[in-house]
């Protein structure tokens, strides 16, 4: 049996999360590596007889000196497997710096590289050939046709665009793609598939989920397993805290919502009404989450819970307070209730943040 | 809220004191010097008690001042009435701290604790400053102005919040939090910490923007290099072709070069030996000729017979001119002093035969002193008359116990000679067998050796028991006679005996048998030695006359010496040289003639060939030989080594396939050098890129970083904006509120004014801190334009109003102490009339100390 991994998006040298701290981009670029590294040990321990990169395997045009060295080094570690390159939009300049015989590329030009039953073809798509792709594709109607594009689907063809109903009835059994980075697989029609194998790991709380890669099982048809290989997944939850008291209240109404593990990363969004302070809300939560996720983020977005109407009829300062605040016009609601939330925590002697 | 009476224990230089108040108005007027300041220093210290003072306070204030001048407990109580309770205030103050100060409050007889530590603020709601600017006025104070407590009291009145938490906490709060953000002075604050860090972020990007910018040169410069380098691979492998192709060439031309050398070298050969070179038979032959000479007139020079040889060969002719000794005679002289060499030996054994001790001590014991036959007689007759008494002595006796014993020991021993005759014969025949039957001799031997020692052995327990068995004999008279007798024999002959040194234990018969076999045994001896003597005597003779024989026989060839032996032998090499010499003499004679023809055919030889190849003189013939030989040989070898050198160039060119010499092209080792130095130039930009790529590698996250900060900025920012309008509303608020309870204590204030002072006017402004301004010229005054008689009236009228105003239920009582001294006639007038009517509403507490103020 024919194995083939599609994977794409390792996007080596990427910037990471920018509120990770320092030693933690530093280990999580490494780890970018090291999940690569293990994609190819996996692959040889199937069998894989190629993978195919289906684009920014490099984070920049211009990648990094270390990064090429340890991309080529691999690729020349993996004699027994085929890796087909296709660049895209982030390493379109300076990826094709060696020639490993095994490394197979792409260019503006369909290329096809034939593995016994199955034919992999791929272009890389610029300006010039955005349009003019699609009629110039030929495939055989017997053969198991994969193609590998880098690109946005949708129904336009354009530079970084992959037009999907113009790749209809090509005789494409799947379309490997590359540049979403979440995993995703669908009809393209009545004979094949096209699928995102979404990026090998999450590099911020924009690639949420599972990350991993493709792995094709070819016997006569096209079989295709997504194989979750990220070294930590990043989740995303939105919890409504009303009613929460304080911060520890409001981390135990969100813990039952986080479903990842110990190692993974957590991004969790306030919302609902609370009279707590946002900023010290955020942080208090973050350091009770933080004991037990490798990395945790708090966004607060919960509003303040004054009921204006309340002190429209008092007489004391803080009803005049209010009320001077209300009919002041040089502020948005939103600062309003800012404003207000900062006086009535004078007014009552709370700690103003 | 109404004072009813009280009691001063000790306060000042009040004792015992008792005081009632009336509703309404309660004026004390007296003389200076009464009490009334004291009265009302009292009730006021009964609500907010008394400040302690240590050493270092520099007021002179209550507790001082009113300490009791006769001592005793120093205060006392106070009872006042509010909503409808009655209450009792008990204080006694310390001398000097009011740590140590007593207070108890009673209401309606029972001791309460409503009004917590604070009675004057549980009571009135005001701080002490506070209660002294409104219900508490005297002429000293006239500052028209509002107390924090007043304003504190005034807001608690229209809000719900506490005193601690109220508009200047919410305030100074609200400055604190925006300070936090932005100082108000100087650059501190967290807005001015991410502005640093954004700066610092924008520079750090801006540097590594700028070593990013040079990256991308870099890399363009590492593809020149890595092409250059390339193209260097290109030349360098070029270069070494080439070199290759000069090396192939250099060494057909070194090939070349050697055969036209050996060419040159064989012509040069071939010139010098016009008829050819010599082969090798030739050779051979001359060389063979040549030995043949050198041997032939080697022979010449040794045919000679030596002058030496001559002398020697002369010398032994007159040794043998008599005749020469013939081998049969040299061999029977061999045999005659062999002989004599036999016998000299046999004679030096038989000269030289040691005498055995035995023999000597025999020679010691009877050298000269033989006994005669007569004395041996007569000493055998004594010894049998020995016997015979002894036997006599023995035949009597009573034998008690073992009579046969005697007997016993006789045949044994007897038995015991036979059996030592026998074992000795035995030992005998064992010592001799060994030479021919080891084994068997030895046992035979050793057998017999065992047998004497047992038989020693026994021969000693037999002797031991005869000895016992003598020991019982009991003597009877003759056998004493038969023993004196025994005894005198015995000591005779051990008289003889011990002369001959001869004495032992066993008795004189058994050392005269002794004896006499010592002297048998001597006499032996001396008889073998005659006969030796005898024998060696006659050896003597028979050696001198072979000595004789052979010194005779010697001297006829001249030979004479001791050693004869040695003599012959000589003679006999003499002989043998006198033959060879005489040889060789005659064998020399004979040989010269035919070697001198051998040479000269050699020589004929030689020169024929020497003469056929142009050989000239050239210091010898085995030199000039071994030229033409060396040349022989060199002819021959350089006509090959030609023929196969040009063959090998030729074939190394084929081979190589060598057609063009190619023309000069650059050192291999130069472009190798060039690349070497373009290679490390190569790896120290490959570093340099490295090193860069590392710089600029935190540069997306700075980027990130400069993001964050300044989102963080803006939030901060904002922050303290939005601080900043809570803080200008809060005020904006507060005053608001202010405006809204200072109209109506301004209201009030000129309701009581305008009855006492029309010229204070309408026109008057107050603040929100009840600073009192009035209109004067268009402008507005400050009260201190005022007299000061208007100004205790505005004092006065203030006081009232904020009572009016602070106190929404039961209005407190007022006391004055005599605050109106500045005022005339005519508004004190006005002024007690109005007091008297408040005194309807009010109770007051009035204090002068003159008839003119008197209400």
């Amino acid at each position: 049996m024919l194995k083939i991994i599609h994977s794409a998006d390792i996007h080596l040298g990427s910037k990471m999360e920018a509120r990770l701290p320092r030693e933690k981009v530093l280990e999580r670029r490494q780890e970018v590596r090291a999940t690569f590294g293990r994609m190819l040990e996996f692959a040889r321990k199937e069998e894989v007889r190629a993978i195919i990169l289906a684009g920014d395997v490099f984070d920049s045009d211009r990648p990094l000196k270390k990064d090429k060295e340890f991309f080529y080094t691999a690729v020349r570690s993996f004699p027994e497997i085929d890796f087909l390159y296709l660049r895209g939009n982030h390493d379109g300049g300076g990826a094709y710096t060696e020639t490993p015989e095994n490394l197979k590329t792409f260019s503006d030009k369909w290329q096809t590289y034939s593995y016994g039953e199955a034919d992999v073809t791929g272009l890389e798509i610029n300006p010039g050939n955005a349009i003019s792709m699609y009629s110039t594709l030929e495939l055989k109607h017997e053969r198991l046709n994969i193609v590998t594009l880098h690109g946005q689907i949708g129904d336009r063809s354009g530079a970084d665009k992959v037009n999907i109903k113009a790749l209809k009835n090509k005789n494409i059994d799947y379309l490997a793609l590359g540049h979403i980075h979440s995993r995703s697989e669908n009809k393209l029609d009545d004979r094949g598939r096209y699928a995102y194998s979404g990026c090998l790991e999450g590099r911020g709380f924009d690639e949420t989920g599972e990350k991993g890669f493709v792995l094709l099982e070819i016997d006569g048809k096209i079989n295709t397993k997504f194989v979750p290989f990220a070294v930590r997944k990043i989740e995303e939850v939105c919890v409504d805290i009303t009613g929460a008291e304080n911060p520890y209240d409001a981390y135990l109404k969100i813990k039952p919502h986080i479903g990842c593990g110990k190692k993974d990363m957590v991004r969790v969004i306030l919302k609902g009404e609370t009279d707590m302070d946002g900023e010290t809300l955020g942080e208090e939560v973050e350091n009770y989450l933080s004991r037990e996720y490798y990395f945790v983020s708090v966004k607060v977005h919960t509003r303040r819970r004054y009921d204006i109407a309340r002190y429209e009829g008092d007489i004391t300062l803080k009803g005049e307070f209010i009320r001077t605040v209300l009919e002041c016009s040089e502020y948005s609601d939103e600062e309003k209730q800012q404003i207000i939330s900062f006086g009535i925590k004078a007014l009552t002697g709370g700690e103003v943040e | 809220m109404k004072l009813i009476g009280c009691h001063m224990e000790n306060y000042g230089q009040f004792s015992d004191k008792d005081f009632v108040f009336s509703d309404g108005l309660s004026a004390f007027c007296e003389k200076n010097g009464y009490g009334k300041t004291t009265l009302a220093s009292f009730i006021k210290a009964m609500f907010y008690g008394l400040p302690s003072y240590t050493s270092k306070t520099k007021n002179f204030d209550d507790r001082q001042r009113f300490y009791p001048f006769g001592g005793g407990r120093f205060g006392g109580n106070l009872i006042f009435e509010k909503d409808g309770k009655q209450y009792r205030i008990e204080r006694f103050f310390d001398k000097k701290s009011n740590v140590r100060d007593e207070t108890r409050v009673f209401c309606g007889g029972a001791l309460t604790d409503e009004f917590g530590d604070n009675i004057g603020k549980a009571v009135f709601g005001l701080d002490e400053e506070a209660f002294s600017r409104t219900v508490f006025i005297n002429a000293e104070q006239t500052e028209n102005f509002a107390t924090g407590g007043i304003s504190a009291k005034l807001n608690n009145f229209v809000d719900d919040t506490d005193e601690e938490n109220n508009f200047e906490s919410a305030l100074s709060a609200l400055k604190s939090a925006k300070k936090r953000y932005k100082a108000e002075r100087g650059s501190s604050g967290l807005i001015f910490e991410k502005k640093e860090e954004i700066a610092l972020l924008r520079n750090e990007i801006a540097n590594l923007s700028e070593v990013d910018g040079g990256i991308p040169a870099l890399y363009e410069k590492r593809a020149n290099l890595v092409n250059g380098i390339a193209k260097l691979e290109e030349s360098e492998k070029t270069a070494r072709a080439a070199e290759l192709l000069n090396q192939q060439w250099d060494t057909y031309n070194r090939l070349s070069e050697f055969a036209e050398e050996e060419k040159r070298k064989f012509s040069a050969l071939a010139a010098k030996y016009p008829c050819g070179v010599p082969g090798r038979e030739e050779i051979i032959s001359l060389n063979e000729n040549i030995s043949k000479k050198i041997a032939a007139e080697a022979a010449l020079k040794t045919a000679a017979f030596g002058d030496e040889k001559e002398q020697r060969l002369k010398l032994l002719g007159a040794r043998f001119s008599e005749g020469e000794p013939d081998e049969k005679s040299l061999d029977n002289m061999q045999k005659v002093l062999e002989k004599h060499f036999a016998l000299g030996v046999e004679l030096g054994g038989l000269e030289g035969d040691d005498v055995s001790p035995k023999e000597r001590r025999l020679e010691e014991k009877f050298a000269g002193r033989l006994p005669s036959s007569e004395t041996l007689k007569y000493y055998e007759k004594l010894s049998d008359d020995f016997k015979l008494a002894e036997a006599r002595a023995k035949a009597a006796p009573t034998v008690v116990g073992h009579p046969s014993a005697v007997k016993l020991g006789k045949r044994a021993k007897i038995a015991l000679w036979v059996v030592f005759a026998f074992a000795a014969i035995c030992l005998t025949a064992g010592a001799a067998t060994v030479f021919f039957e080891r084994l068997a001799g030895i046992i035979l031997f050793s057998a017999s050796g065992v047998l004497l020692f047992a038989l020693g052995f026994t021969y000693l327990i037999l002797r031991m028991n005869a000895l016992s068995a003598t020991q019982t004999i009991t003597v009877n008279a003759e056998a004493a006679e038969a023993k004196a007798e025994a005894d005198i024999i015995e000591k005779k002959i051990r008289t003889f005996l011990v002369g001959y040194g001869v004495y032992s234990e066993n008795g004189i018969i058994y050392d005269l048998a002794s004896f006499n076999s010592d002297l048998d045994e001597y006499r032996a001896f001396g008889e073998r030695n005659a006969a030796r003597e005898r024998l060696i005597g006659e050896k003597r003779e028979e050696r001198m006359l072979l000595e004789r024989e052979a010194k005779s026989y010697l001297c006829r060839y001249g030979v004479v010496g001791e050693d004869l032996s040695w003599e012959l032998n000589a003679l006999k090499s003499d002989l043998k040289e006198f033959h060879s010499l005489k040889n060789e003499k005659n064998n020399l004679g004979k040989n010269v003639g035919a070697i001198e023809r051998e040479a000269a055919e050699c020589n004929r030889e030689i020169a024929a060939i020497f003469e056929k190849y142009g050989v000239a003189d050239c210091g010898g013939l085995s030199d000039c030989a071994r030229i033409l030989e060396r040349d022989s040989a060199e002819y021959v070898r350089l006509k090959e080594s030609v023929k196969i050198s040009f063959e090998k160039a030729e074939k190394y060119k084929r081979d190589m396939h060598l057609t063009v010499c190619p023309e000069y092209v650059v050192s291999s080792d130069e472009i190798s050098k060039v690349l070497d130095e373009k290679r490390r130039e190569l790896a120290v930009l490959d570093r340099q890129i490295s090193a860069e790529e590392e710089i600029t590698e935190v540069l997306p996250d700075k980027m990130s970083r400069l993001d964050v900060v300044s989102e963080t900025l803006d939030t901060y920012k904002t922050r303290h904006k939005l601080l900043e309008a809570a803080e200008k509303l809060l005020e904006r608020a507060e005053q608001n509120l202010k405006d809204r309870y200072v109209a109506p204590v301004r209201e009030r204030f000129i309701h009581y004014a305008q009855t006492i002072e029309s010229a204070l006017g309408e026109k008057i402004v107050m603040d929100k801190d009840f600073k009192i301004r009035f209109e004067r010229g268009g402008e507005l005054r400050d009260d201190r334009h005022f007299s000061a008689g208007q100004r205790s009236i505005c004092a006065l009228c203030l006081r009232l109003a904020l009572i009016d105003e602070m106190f929404e239920g039961e209005k407190p009582f007022v006391i004055m102490d005599d605050p109106f001294v500045h005022l005339d006639c005519s508004h004190m007038k006005k002024t007690a009339e109005t007091v008297k009517r408040l005194a309807g509403e009010k109770q007051i507490i009035y204090f002068c100390c003159h008839e003119s103020r008197k209400i």
